[in-house]
């Protein structure tokens, strides 16, 4: 060991000796062996506590409130994450305590998502003894004695949670002078110019720290956030793809990827997004639900173009994902009809699941493809019906307010343009256009 | 990972991907062994849930493994078969070490300390590069991600 281990190994004593330790991991020999070695480097035995899952630490942690958390990423169906969330609730001195993760899992998202938090480390086993402990000391040593650089932050923080925006800029400002590469100090300048408004500003602070630091999570997101409240989609949409390629873990972060292809016409991208969301075993529900919204958008898009057969791809790949999603089947079958396609739209009425036959996106769907058919009477009767079981889908009310004028009643279309409003407002448009004098006609 | 802006990278399989390292045990000295979920005595094969090798910490020619209780002896010779996947030249090799150590823990589980005896050094040497390059990207990448500076 050299000079300046020892005297870190020192420091480390003075620092560990008072300090409650959790080491939560599933495996026990893991558990024995951290123990251990901590006890080594000067933990007291009766402050450390053994916990071989999250139910059990997150138990423990209200009433022990733990210095140092040393745990596994893979706690069974929680994560370790999750157990971070549960140390900061319980323990609002919990930002001064020291939370490492030392962990099997060494995916790329892992690592990431652990990065996006305000973990103090993260160790892949299996490790060498020597290095676990020097990389404990280290991020122990560097809580406890931040640099110059760190320790100004943290002042200009305090400045700026007190609202004190001017000082903390200042501060802010100096520390930028204590880094070669002062990320981070340009992060939170950003910060206080945007609480005050000044978005030019702002925006010019989160892209010179990412001039620094290409990957810095905060600036990319800052930067995003930004460039959202303004309303800037093409910036935005590049930077969220940007933060989705380097912090893969998050199905929001992709949701919003997809949005953005979706508000940006950037169909082409939707398509090799869907490829590469086909090979992904962990898919949530929520990113199935936008990989098949944005694959319709993507569809109409394409049948705008008048290129039908792509568009009908693109609805096959949605309805394969759609399952049970009555609403996803629900917009392709409409927007087939209003594309005259009748016989492709019966043909996707097929695809709902037996389960969802009861739900409104069924019924509503089936009426308006199967309704033209019928005769006006009782074309009108059976909408009716609908909406007397609570079904208020904007198409029916187009049939109806079409049917009640092509039969001579326009009293009855009236009545039902106000209720189509007052239950479908997002449609209003489209109703009163449905009045006029010759919309009944067809 | 990438650097490119190509729109492939925003959703990397790759990227949920983790190494894995499975062991294998035979106990040269009382033929028994760890494998696959069984426990085998001799002839005698048994599944048990707790009958896996989980592999702990690299120590000078050696390492620490975590095995069911009773596997083995202070003193006995045992043959691991390690095979390290998820990567993408995945490493299989056989290694032959001696117990120097056994601490019995609770849950029917040892913790064993063995020394290596014989082995390839190209594999031993390989198996070890992977974690310690992959810590160094992971260093890398955390710090980074976080600007702040490494520990």
């Amino acid at each position: 060991m050299t000079p300046a281990q020892d005297k870190n190994e020192a420091l480390f004593r003075k620092y560990i000796d008072p300090k409650k330790i959790m080491i939560t991991d599933p495996c026990m020999g893991m558990r024995a062996g951290l123990a251990k070695m901590l006890t080594d480097m000067g933990a007291r035995p009766g402050n450390i506590k053994l916990c071989r899952d999250y139910d059990t630490a997150d138990q423990l942690m209200p009433a022990f409130k733990p210095e140092i958390v040393l745990c596994e990423y893979d706690l069974g169906p929680r994560c370790g994450l999750d157990l971070l969330q549960a140390h900061r609730a319980a323990n609002p001195e919990s930002k001064k305590s020291l939370f490492i993760l030392i962990t099997s899992n060494s995916s790329q998202s892992a690592v990431a998502q652990a990065a996006e938090e305000d973990i103090d480390n993260y160790i892949l086993k299996p490790y060498t003894i020597d290095s676990l402990r020097t990389s404990i000391v280290r991020s122990a040593l560097m809580k406890d004695y931040p640099t110059p650089y760190q320790s100004s932050i943290d002042e200009g923080k305090t400045a700026l949670e007190s609202g004190d925006y001017d000082t903390a800029i200042a501060t802010f400002e100096k520390a930028m002078k204590l880094d070669p590469k002062p990320t981070l100090a340009c992060f939170y300048h950003g910060q206080a110019n945007l609480i005050k408004e000044l978005l030019d500003f702002a925006q010019s602070d989160y892209n010179k720290g990412l001039a620094y630091n290409r990957i810095h999570y905060k600036c990319l997101t800052g930067l995003f956030d930004l460039l959202m409240k303004r309303s800037m989609h093409e910036g935005a949409y590049d930077v969220v793809k940007r933060i989705a390629r380097y912090f893969p873990a998050n199905p929001q972060r992709l949701t919003t990827v997809l949005r953005l292809a979706v508000m940006t016409n950037s169909f082409e991208d939707i398509e090799r997004y869907y490829q590469i969301f086909t090979g992904i075993e962990t898919r949530n529900e929520e990113l199935i639900k936008y990989i098949c919204a944005a694959l319709v958008v993507c569809g109409k898009f394409y049948l705008r173009k008048e290129s039908k057969s792509r568009a009908l791809v693109l609805f096959d790949k949605a309805s394969m994902y759609a399952g049970e999603k009555p609403a996803i089947l629900r917009e392709i079958v409409i927007t087939l009809i209003a594309a005259n396609m009748q016989k492709e739209a019966s043909g996707f009425l097929k695809r709902f699941a037996s389960c969802t036959h009861e739900s409104p996106e069924f019924l509503a769907v089936r009426y308006v493809l199967q309704e033209s058919s019928m005769p006006e009477v009782e074309s009108i009767a059976e909408g009716e019906k609908l909406l007397s079981m609570g079904i208020h889908d904007a198409e029916i009310y187009k049939i109806l307010i079409k049917r009640c004028l092509q039969s001579g009643d326009p009293e009855k279309a009236q009545n039902l343009v106000r209720a189509a409003i007052a239950n479908c407002p997002n449609y209003e448009k489209d109703f009163e256009s449905a009045m006029k004098p010759d919309a009944g006609q067809g | 990972m990438t650097d490119n802006d190509s729109p492939d990278d925003i959703i990397n399989p790759n990227d949920f991907k983790s190494i894995d390292v499975q062991v294998m045990m035979i106990n040269e000295t009382s033929h028994t062994g760890v494998m696959k979920g069984q426990r085998m005595f001799g002839e005698e094969q048994q599944k048990a849930a707790s009958a896996y090798v989980k592999f702990l910490e690299f120590i000078d020619k050696g390492m620490i493994i975590e095995v069911p209780h009773p596997s083995c002896g202070k003193g006995h010779t045992l043959c691991l078969d390690i095979q390290v996947c998820g990567i993408k030249n995945e490493i299989h090799f056989e290694v032959t070490a001696r117990v120097m150590e056994i601490e019995n823990l609770d849950e029917g589980r040892d913790r064993i300390k063995v020394t290596l005896l014989t082995y390839d050094e190209l594999f031993w040497n390989a198996f070890k590069s992977v974690f310690q390059n992959r810590q160094q990207e992971v260093t890398e990448f955390f710090f980074a991600a976080k600007g702040t500076e490494k520990p």
